[in-house]
């Protein structure tokens, strides 16, 4: 089985996860669809937040259009949708908007942080018109991968999101388990918790999710080969529901553990076929492998 | 019960809030406090039962008032509430007496499953 090629290009977020990630944020529907084309040209009122690694170089961007950042800013701490639709008219954000939508960017970092590539974090929020480093300006002309959505949020308003790394970095994974590569793996992002026998509880984030088998991002505390109750809250296109499998671990690195699924119901085990399916790039291969299994 | 909440977002001290009541835990006794500095104060005032604190804050961060109220002999539970969510700061926290690390976005489900220990 020939390895995953992991890039920047596939770990971005898609309309999916931009639109559940902001629906929790928000308490409130929020729709989220890929906007075909090119990246749009940058408007002077669009606010440009910059993601840097831990040596202060700009590794990612996310660029909101003001009314997006005014809808977002509102929704956030249910401002009047009525004080969105008139900081997007003035194209000027209130203080307390221009504060909630950093709040936004800065959760946000999370798009552009994977076991894979550099942890980046927000380093600052710039509207175009106000001035922007110089190191903004020359990155801004060196886009690699990116993702371009067109986000509402109910009652707030519309507007337009461009994420975007900054250069070609390609990553690479990294060692793997055999038997789990041997399975279709898609990318997600998804909190779970892993539960052990004597009371420990880890928090973590699934990275990718196979029908057997997922790879999460946590604090490295339990043991190789540890038995374990996880607990996965699977993003589906019908809301969240919740799946508890036994797992044991079968790999650990830098960033997080592997696990290998032991005990899964059937009621668990289609859950996790739905989702692995519908983020997998090949769902057929995916129907495939559930009907082996 | 006494929670109190340490984030210098105001809209993200309200999320948690508002994930505190959908948890269930809308009933119990809710401070708030910008930063630790302040959280110190709060802490001094109300004697809280469960501490939700954000890593990076201004004045006083969250791993400084854990490390605070530590070197005090507080037996305070704290948890970490944060965007900031490597496994080094994850490892960091828990060798430093943290007793959950959550990252941002969360569902209520995950601050339930997180804090139900405490409410036992």
């Amino acid at each position: 089985m020939s390895a995953v090629a992991y890039s920047p290009l596939n770990d971005l977020p898609g309309p999916y996860e931009v639109g559940n990630m902001f629906r929790i944020l928000m308490g409130r529907t929020v729709s989220a669809k890929t906007r075909p084309g090119s990246p749009s040209t940058v408007s002077g009122t669009d606010q440009v937040a910059v993601y840097v690694d831990d040596q202060g170089e700009i590794m990612a961007i996310c660029l909101c259009s003001v009314g997006l950042a005014a809808a977002v800013g509102a929704a956030l701490s249910m401002l009047s949708p009525q004080m969105a639709d008139e900081a997007s008219a003035r194209s000027e954000l209130p203080e307390t908007m221009r504060e909630n939508h950093y709040e936004v960017m800065n959760i946000s970092a999370r798009f552009f942080n994977s076991p894979y590539s550099p942890h980046v974090r927000l380093q600052a929020v710039h509207q175009v018109d106000q001035g922007l480093p110089a190191p903004l300006r020359t990155a801004l002309g060196r886009l690699g991968a990116w993702s371009q959505l067109d986000i509402e949020v109910e009652d707030y308003g519309t507007g337009t999101m461009l994420l975007a790394h900054i250069g070609q970095t390609m990553a690479q994974p990294t060692a793997e388990n055999e038997e789990l590569r041997a399975y279709t793996r898609a990318a997600i992002a998804a909190e779970v918790v892993l539960a052990t026998p004597d009371g420990d509880m880890v928090m973590g984030m699934a990275r990718d999710l196979s029908i057997r088998g997922a790879y999460i991002t946590c604090d490295q505390v339990l043991d190789m080969g540890a038995a374990c109750t996880l607990l996965l809250f699977a993003p589906l296109a019908d809301g969240q529901r919740k799946v508890k499998v036994g797992a044991q671990v079968v790999r650990l690195d830098g960033q997080g553990l592997a696990v290998r699924f032991t005990m899964v119901s059937e009621e668990a085990q289609a859950t996790i076929g739905e989702l692995v399916m519908m983020k997998a790039s090949d769902p057929d291969k995916v129907a495939q492998e559930i009907r082996l299994l | 019960m006494r929670i109190l909440i340490v984030d210098d977002s105001r809209a993200m001290r309200m999320i948690i809030r508002r994930a505190l009541r959908q948890a269930g835990y809308g009933s119990h006794d809710v401070y708030e406090a910008e930063n630790g500095q302040e959280a110190l104060g709060e802490v001094e005032r109300h004697q809280p039962d469960l501490v939700l604190a954000d890593w990076n804050m201004p004045v006083m961060n969250g791993m400084e008032l854990l490390q605070s109220l530590t070197s005090k002999g507080s037996r305070i539970p704290l948890g970490f509430v944060t965007s900031e969510c490597t496994p080094q700061m994850r490892r960091r926290a828990r060798d430093a007496g943290a007793s959950f690390f959550i990252a941002k976005p969360f569902t209520s489900d995950v601050l339930q499953a997180a804090l139900a220990p405490f409410f036992r």
